[in-house]
């Protein structure tokens, strides 16, 4: 089974086959309150105090949003504004100053044997290990896993599609950690009580498929599947397409359809915190793009790129581009003082600046039409945003839109549509 | 260092490397097979006559760039594929000056008039040939070739059906050594332009063969006798492939254009059979893209997770 659409950009995945490294770690870390969907947490730390590793900082406010935990031991120097990497303004941030020695706090191992606990404590649990969804939109990981009572959730599907071109930390996390994701899975799917498990990779990764297979060779209720590789196989609504030929009604959920969807990263976390307490205070990014020191690297949240190119010792001198995230849906940062947050999955750094800075009028071509992996009609959109009919734009749903970015890379006028496409949301939601 | 300011686009931060130009450049290269084939078949003539107008076309163009103070758009290429098309449609001996005032309006009243490319519903190359085709009938009836007397073959069936033994074998008619206008006669040459456009993902199959299909079935209830001729000659290839898949003027969505290319087929059969002219493929596309903002109306399809209210 395949999803409508999508297109094939160069993979480009050439930090594969590096290992995930260790970084050593920074002086300051600067803690983003924001680094999850929904409502910032609120600091319990003073500016003077001293954390430990692991510590929690900042409560949840409210159920969705959640906690977040020092990487490091050392003393809280500021609580001020600093830019944040994916709401392009300033955010309070908790920033620590290292003392260099990681001591860290005694991990909570009360729920090792988790199957001896209810679903609502492991999943209060997860809460207070501040997880988030670790493929990139940080949609805090205990909401994902708590459906309301009327919803039966059948299926789990563990997300090893990583459709985006040059990132490879989730191939490598299941390269090096089959067991934990297979493990993380059994915990969601026990919490959900679901009947069976799908671990999902694409066929460009034989390598973890391999890995993968002889973790769950034992366990009757998971299943690998491999899917074709295909931009944005990874999307959680078209991934349910493949695996399982659901449609996610529009507007709305996985679960409605029975389904959660988990990253594989995202799982390891959720074992680490289960099994071993650790709460979410680190994650892998792959680093790569026109340099020559590339990799994946296990980081501590909050270190700044700065900090990550003074310790890799890469040259920047000749990169004209950041890039957070991947090159299809990540966003460009204009300066190096800006910090990793948990929904950080990449760092690209490029020499050239790839984008047209010009486009043409649209010679309705229907490539995008084509590959809107959404079935939507981005040429309509663009056209009718272009000259602001916005009672025209909501006739072809923009808020269907998952803005993978497919329709800009194809338009032959070079037309941003996916921008307008996000334009035309904001504008549409401050009319509501 | 830390000053160091880096660009902000919006994502995607890789595209395809690909272009209108790219695109229309495929469409040339598609078109090339034909005009090799006009020359062999019908002479130098009809070489000079493919030149005259793919220049003059490019000149109109250029003339409108300045009367409207825009940047040169001749870089697009568009013109040069309104030049060809349009010549392509043209009897073999047709006086030049026809052919430069047929492109002039082709590219002027078809195209830009409207806005320029993107913006025109109707084909430029079309509109030209419709001008050409209603203001001169005499030069545009005539295709004899060295003051031999002939007529098209769908011309013959229409007014001398006693001259039906003078149509050739069906094989000229498959290579398209026989007299009809200039780049519509060999369906195999047309047909390599198809596949190479189908290869690089430039026009969606579907429409050409539905568009042919509906050809197909209608003829053969109405004149199982003449069948392989009605299909073979005409412009039938020629609009099939490179007209009905024009990007600008005709529907968007996968259903509109199919919707298009059966309105196609019907139109041109009617026009064929019970029309006043011998072919219609230039009037049954033209009078489609009148059609066509109606029906991307209302083929918008049905959206991922589309569900009734």
């Amino acid at each position: 089974m395949k999803f409508f659409g999508g297109v094939h950009p160069k993979e480009n995945k050439v930090t594969k086959h590096y290992r995930i490294d260790n970084i050593t770690y920074p002086q300051f870390v600067y803690l983003h309150l924001s680094q999850h969907t929904g409502k910032p947490s609120v600091p319990i730390v003073k500016i003077g105090d001293y954390v430990l590793r692991g510590q929690k900082i900042a409560e949840a406010d409210g159920w969705v949003s959640t906690t977040l935990h020092s990487p490091v031991s050392g003393r809280v120097v500021d609580i001020k504004n600093v830019l944040h990497p994916t709401l392009n303004k300033f955010m309070p941030a908790v920033i620590i100053e290292s003392d260099g020695h990681k001591k860290s706090v005694e991990f909570n191992t009360k729920y090792k044997e988790y199957y001896r606990y209810s679903p609502q404590e492991l999943v209060e649990y997860i809460k207070e290990c501040g997880i988030v969804g670790l493929g990139g939109a940080a949609f805090p990981t205990h909401v994902k896993i708590s459906p309301p009572k009327d919803k039966v959730i059948d299926y789990v599907i563990a997300n090893g599609c990583e459709c985006e071109p040059y990132l490879t930390c989730d191939d490598r996390v299941m390269q090096e950690y089959p067991y934990e994701i297979v493990e993380g899975l059994k915990i969601v799917m026990y919490i959900l009580n679901a009947l069976k498990g799908y671990i999902v990779v694409e066929d460009n990764k034989p390598e973890a498929y391999e890995k993968l297979k002889e973790k769950v060779a034992k366990t009757p209720n998971i299943e690998i599947k491999v899917v074709k590789t295909k931009y944005p196989q990874g999307a959680e609504k078209q991934l349910i397409k493949a695996v399982l030929n659901k449609e996610v009604p529009s507007g709305g959920l996985p679960m409605d359809v029975g389904v959660v969807v988990q990253n594989v990263a995202t799982l390891v976390a959720i074992y680490n915190a289960i099994v071993k307490g650790i709460p979410l205070i680190e994650r892998v990014i792959t680093i790569s793009g026109d340099v020559d020191r590339k990799g994946n690297f296990l980081v501590p949240l909050g270190i700044q790129v700065k900090d990550i190119i003074k310790i890799l010792n890469i040259n920047v001198s000749e990169i004209n581009k950041l890039v957070f995230g991947g090159p299809m849906m990540g966003i460009t940062q204009d300066s190096l003082e800006i910090s990793v947050i948990k929904g950080t999955s990449g760092i690209l750094l490029f020499k050239n600046n790839l984008v047209p800075n010009t486009y043409m009028q649209c010679i309705r071509c229907s490539k995008c039409v084509m590959v809107c992996p959404m079935k939507l009609m981005p040429n309509f959109l663009s056209l009718y945003i272009e000259h602001e009919k916005w009672d025209k734009v909501q006739l072809f749903s923009p808020f269907d839109c998952i803005e993978c970015g497919c329709c800009s890379y194809v338009c032959v006028a070079k037309r941003p549509i996916v921008a307008q496409i996000k334009y035309a949301k904001s504008v549409l939601m401050s009319k509501k | 260092m830390t000053e160091k300011v880096f660009v902000i686009t919006p994502a995607p931060h890789v595209v395809k490397p690909h272009s209108v130009k790219t695109m229309m450049l495929d469409t040339i290269i598609a078109l090339v097979p034909a005009g090799i084939g006009a020359v062999m078949f019908f002479g130098w003539y009809s070489g000079l006559l493919i030149l005259t107008s793919v220049v003059f076309a490019v000149l109109s163009e250029l003339f409108v760039n300045i009367l409207r103070k825009q940047k040169p758009t001749v870089t697009d290429l568009s013109c040069i594929i309104t030049g060809l098309l349009f010549a392509y449609t043209l009897p073999p001996r047709l006086p030049l000056w026809i052919a430069i005032i047929g492109v002039f309006v082709g590219i002027v009243f078809g195209k830009h008039i409207y806005g320029g490319l993107g913006y025109n519903p109707f084909n430029p190359a079309l509109i030209g040939r419709a001008f050409v085709h209603i203001a001169f009938p005499q030069q545009m009836g005539n295709f004899d070739i060295e003051a031999i007397s002939s007529a098209t073959p769908l011309t013959i069936l229409k007014h001398f059906p006693e001259q039906i033994s003078s149509i050739p074998p069906i094989k000229n008619l498959i290579i398209g050594n026989y007299l009809g206008s200039l780049g519509e006669t060999s369906v195999v040459l047309l047909l390599i332009g198809y596949i190479y456009l189908v290869l690089r993902k430039h026009i969606y199959p579907l429409p050409t063969l539905i568009y042919l299909l509906t050809v197909v079935i209608i003829t053969f209830f109405v004149d199982k006798t003449h069948f392989w001729i009605y299909m073979l000659t005409g412009g039938l290839f020629l609009g099939g492939i490179f007209m009905i898949t024009d990007p600008v003027t005709t529907p968007v969505s996968p259903k509109g254009k199919l919707v298009f290319a059966i309105g196609c087929g019907i139109l041109t059969l009617l026009i064929r059979y019970w029309g006043s002219y011998p072919e219609g493929v230039c009037f049954s596309i033209l009078l489609m893209n009148i059609l066509t903002p109606l029906v991307d109306q209302y083929t918008v399809r049905k959206k991922f997770g589309y569900r009734k209210v």
